[in-house]
Order: structure tokens, then sequence, then C-alpha cells
């Protein structure tokens, strides 16, 4: 019961924050999230071999961060960042559990 | 660039400056010193100032001795690195992995002449100031060093933001570059220098910004992402990037000499090894990994991987695999510390890396004089006199605390695995120190000034302090080859004198601010000035 009750609280702060706070929320949480799972995902999901491609998304991660980052704080609309790293983060996540795992 | 977004770019890179800076210089700072490790090393332990034997004895018996008390089948891995000028011994190390224990790590030296065993030497100085940089010597209770290789990572991925949103506030750049205000407000000053720091080490900046970004943050996301990709199945990341360990055949069979190995030419470039690694030590299934000086700088090693019985040639897996990314990321770790260029390229790195560190310092400090001294500041001018006595404290503190652990290492006289503990004793008593005295002295300005000194004082006074402690004279170090120990005594020497000639130049107060009165804050064009109306 307790770690869904952590969960739960979780999520509530972090969808508060990113409604009172979107570019900050975004720069510091949903940038993260979004690298990693998309990442991940674009791993998974690109026509390649897997090795490089591994390899070649760790050389890319802090780039694709940083560009996350600051999109956070280019883009006029200050809820658009948010929306786009939590939808690239559920894609990710979407992405991770319905491929199979590499053979 | 609409005025709304520049502001926008503009608060990103002050307040990612005013939150993470002083993190930065910290990071910038101690990376200037660890591009020095084996130079540091070679001060701080007398074994490194060795003689190589012009015919050094065998290491293979040297090694069968040492692992005579071990059965074969719980040596995880041996390594021997071959003596080298920086390294002038023979240097083992293995891990013994018993089925009912955990598993120890054993290194050992060896002179190269006599076969003798060297003393033991605990880390110290040099490991200190290249794993602080590193990972900030991490504690274990709050996660270990992966945790804080992390951290330190994700500063390089705040400098590189720093770096994008710092061009993009600055419209004219290119004026900039030759923009130096001397008789200007210090504020002016600060902002200019700042300018023409950031500007002129911007490919020095970006560099180490995503190296050191990589090196740090892909510790930590790499085998996430893999484990994403292969669903928690933690092995399969582990083949992958290694290539799959091959297993003991539980056959017994003597190795192929370590001495014969040495003797072994690259295939390519004829250069002979410089270390080997080895697994499934005294079985049919032993591997040789062979590290030789690279054909091209931009790289730590080349590799060659041997049967540990037959020296029959083994195909590269893994990481070894030649392969473009795989040489991307060989080239990573020497671009970071600048081993590709020798010791002329370790030095321009070297003022580059402090120029950077004071590029961050000045930002800060631009900053708080802004708000300070100018009806932009929202806070009292209380907060703002902290936050300048932190920023003094933390930036010459860490400066301070770097020159103090030499002492301590030079006098320590106590047991050797406790010589990191008490190095990391002394940076900290130093550093909280001085972060003290700045909060204790007269103002800021002051405080930089007499920790400057401090620092140039405990500088100028280790050439002599080495020549105390040290067992053998400089010039007899000369004479034998041995420059690096002699280097760094000199090198310190200039860096003492340079520091109290700018301390001697810096002023103790903040200009014309004598008797309470406060300067009058200069107008200066800043990135969000008003753009001229081209209509006017």
């Amino acid at each position: 019961m307790l770690p869904w009750a952590v969960g739960a609280g979780a999520l509530l702060g972090l969808l508060w924050s990113s409604w009172r706070r979107p570019r900050l929320t975004a720069s510091i949480v949903w940038s993260t999230t979004a690298t990693i799972f998309g990442t991940a995902a674009l791993t998974l999901l690109l026509p390649v071999s897997l090795k490089p491609t591994l390899l070649w998304m760790s050389i890319a991660t802090p780039l694709i961060w940083v560009g996350f980052l600051f999109w956070c704080h280019w883009d006029a609309r200050p809820y658009r960042p948010v929306i786009g790293t939590v939808l690239l983060t559920l894609i990710g996540i979407a992405a991770v559990v319905a491929v199979p795992p590499p053979a | 660039m609409e005025r709304d977004r520049r502001v926008r770019i503009y608060d990103a890179h002050s307040w990612t400056g005013i939150s993470l800076g002083l993190f930065l210089f910290v990071v910038c700072f101690t990376g200037s010193l660890a591009m020095f490790y084996h130079e540091i090393k070679s001060w701080e332990d007398p074994a490194r100032r060795l003689a190589i034997a012009e015919t050094p004895v065998p290491v293979q018996p040297l090694v069968d001795a040492w692992l005579a008390d071990v059965p074969a089948n719980e040596i995880a891995f041996v390594g021997v690195d071959f003596p080298s000028p920086y390294e002038p011994y023979y240097y083992g190390r293995f891990s013994h992995a018993p089925e009912d224990g955990p598993s120890e790590f054993h290194e050992r030296r060896w002179n190269t002449a006599t076969g003798e065993v060297l003393p033991d030497r605990g880390e110290g100085l040099a490991t200190w100031l290249l794993d602080f940089h590193r990972d900030l010597m991490w504690p274990d209770f709050l996660g270990g060093r992966q945790i804080g290789r992390g951290i330190v990572g994700i500063a390089g991925i705040v400098m590189l933001l720093s770096i994008v949103t710092g061009i993009l506030t600055h419209r004219k750049i290119l004026k900039e570059v030759f923009t130096f205000r001397r008789q200007r407000s210090v504020r002016v000053k600060w902002k200019d220098a700042h300018n023409f720091l950031g500007i002129w080490s911007l490919p020095f900046s970006i560099t180490i910004a995503f190296t050191g970004a990589w090196l740090g943050i892909v510790a930590l996301l790499l085998p996430i992402t893999g484990l994403l990709v292969f669903k928690g199945d933690s092995d399969s990341v582990i083949d992958l990037l290694t290539g799959g360990e091959t297993q003991r055949a539980q056959v017994e069979a003597p190795m192929l000499s370590l001495d014969d190995v040495r003797a072994r030419p690259h295939t390519d470039s004829g250069a002979l090894p410089v270390g080997v690694f080895a697994i499934n030590w005294g079985d049919e299934n032993a591997e040789y990994t062979i590290n030789y000086a690279p054909d091209t700088e931009l790289y730590y090693y080349e590799v060659e991987r041997i049967s540990g019985t037959t020296g029959d040639s083994l195909p590269l897996t893994g990481l070894l695999e030649p392969a473009a990314s795989t040489r991307v990321i060989g080239a990573i770790s020497p671009l970071h510390y600048g081993t590709y260029g020798g010791i002329a390229l370790k030095f321009l790195y070297f003022a580059l890396g402090i120029g950077l560190s004071a590029m961050v310092a000045l930002g800060n400090m631009v900053w708080i004089e802004r708000r300070a001294h100018s009806a932009e500041g929202t806070r009292s001018p209380r907060f703002y006199d902290r936050l300048s006595r932190l920023t003094a404290g933390v930036c010459m503190g860490v400066v301070l605390a770097s020159v103090a652990i030499f002492y301590v290492d030079a006098f320590y006289t106590g047991s050797e695995d406790a010589r990191i503990f008490w190095i990391g004793v002394g940076y900290f008593a130093a550093w909280f120190a001085a972060l003290g005295f700045a909060f204790v002295a007269a103002n800021s300005y002051r405080a930089t000034r007499y920790l400057l000194a401090a620092t140039g004082a405990g500088l100028v006074g280790l050439p002599l302090v080495s020549a105390l402690t040290a067992d053998v004279a400089p010039w007899s170090l000369l004479a034998a080859g041995h420059v690096a120990a002699p280097a760094v005594d000199l090198t310190l020497l200039v860096l003492g004198i340079a520091c109290l000639w700018v301390a001697s130049r810096l002023p103790g107060q903040r200009g014309g601010a004598k008797a309470g009165i406060e300067q009058r804050a200069e107008p200066d064009a800043g990135p969000l000035s008003a753009p001229p109306n081209p209509a006017a």
C-alpha cells in the first residue's frame, strides 16, 4: 500500500509542478525521462544492428538531453515542452514494454 | 531573436550559473589538476623515480611466486603493466575470487633491476585530485562512486546548456572577442573578462563539456538503457558490450610466458606491449588481452587478444571490436584529459581549464554585483554579501585545499591504507577553513585576496618541502632522466609566484567603496538592454 501511495503522491506532485512551473519541471524531470526512454525506444526500433545503435545512442545522449533542456526555454509556449517530453516518455515506455528484447 | 525569448534564454543562462556555478567551478578546477595525474604521482611516490633497468629481470617468475599460494581456478584476472617512464617498475594486480567468500584485490610492484618487491604506497595526492574530479569521492553510504560520476556528468550537461544559452544571449559576440575595458567599473571588467574567456575558449569548453558529460552520465545511463532494452537482463547487456567472457575449460594448462608476451610486437605498428590482462589463468581457455601504445594519440590503447596458452590470435569483441562507434568512444577520454599531444598540450589544457573556471566564477560575480549594486536586485544587501562571500570561499577554498593536500601527502607518516583518508580530511579541513575565513573577513574582495596569497605562499613553499622530504636531490633526478618530479616543483614555484603577484594586484575592497561610500553602479550594455531603434 505504502509504495502505491508514495507513487501516487509523486505523480500528483509532478502534475502539479508541471502545471505551476512547466519549464522548470520539464527541464529537471521530463527531459531526463524523455532522454532515457527515448534513446531506449530508438535503440529497439531502429532497424540496424543493436550494439552500434546502443553505442551511437550513448554518444548522442548528452546532445539529446541538452536539446530537450534547450527546447524547454526556447519554446514560446510554456506547456509545449512539457507535453512533448511527457509524450516522448510515454511513447518510449510503450516501445520498451511492447517490443520484445533482441535475441 | 524576439525579446521575450532572449530574456528566457538569458534567464536559463544566469540561473544555471548561479545555482550550479560553484559546482561547475569545482569540477572545472579539479579537472585542470587531474590532467597531471602521472606527473603529480611522480612527485609524491619515490618508486616512480627509480631508474628502469637496461636489462630488466624476467617478470614471469615474479608473478608465479606471487600467485603460488592461490588456486588458479580462484583467480578472476591477472594484470601486469610493463615498466614505462612514468611507472618504472613492473606493476601486477590480480583478483582472488574464492567460491565461499568475497573477492579480494591484490597489487604489487617489483624493481626491474633486482626483482625486489617495492614498498606499498597507498593511494594519495594524485588519486584524490583525479578521483575528486571524476566522482567527487562520493561515499558508499550515499550510493558509491558511480553516483558521484553521474553527478559530475550532469555538470557537463549543465555546461553544454550554459554554452548554448550563453552564445545566443550575446548579440555582439564578434565585438566581445576583442573587448576588455580595464578602466571601467569592476562589474564591466568582470563582464568583459567573462565574455572574453568564454568566447576564446569556446571550442575547448564544448569539447570538455561534451566529453565530460559522456564520461559521467553514460556510466549511469548506458546500463539503464541497456537494461530497458533487454527488459532487466543485465547479463545480456554485459555480453553485448564485452562480447561475452570465455568460460574456463577446467583443464589445467601452462600459461604463455609474460616475458614472451612482452616481446611480442603489435601486428601492424610493431610497437611493444605496455601491459597485459589475463583471464582464466592457468586454464586451457586462458586469454591475454595485450595493450599497445596506440598508432594515433587520440586513443588510449591498441589491443590484441591472444590465447593465453598457445599465443594464437583471437578476434576482438565487444567494445574492443574495431568500429566507428568504438573508435569515437575510445577518443573521448584522451580528448577530455588532453593526453594526445604531450606535455605542451596538457599545459594548454591547464590554462584553458583555469580560464574556464575563472569564467564560471566571474559569471557568478557579475550576477551578484549587478543585483547588489543596482535596482535589479530584489533581495537585501546582506543576502548578496553572503552570496559573494560564499562564492569567494568555495572557489578560493578549493584552490587552497588542492595546495594543502600536497603538504598532507608530503608529511604523512601513518598507515598507507589510510593515506587517502587523511588526504581527504586535509582537503575538506582547508576548504572549510577558507570558507569560514571568507565569512569573517572584512569583505569578499579581501577574502579572495588573502586566500589567493595563502595559496601562492603554499605553492612557493612546496619545492622546499619536496627538497627536504625527497630521498634524491632534484639534480640527481634530472641526471637520471626523471624530469616529471622536478618539473612539478618548478611549475608549483612559478604558479606560486604568479598567485602572489595577482594577489598583490587585487583590490582589498570594492573600487571607491571607502568609509561606507558605495561606488555608483555604472550602466553597461548588458545582453538584455534594449536594442537600438533603427528608426531613431
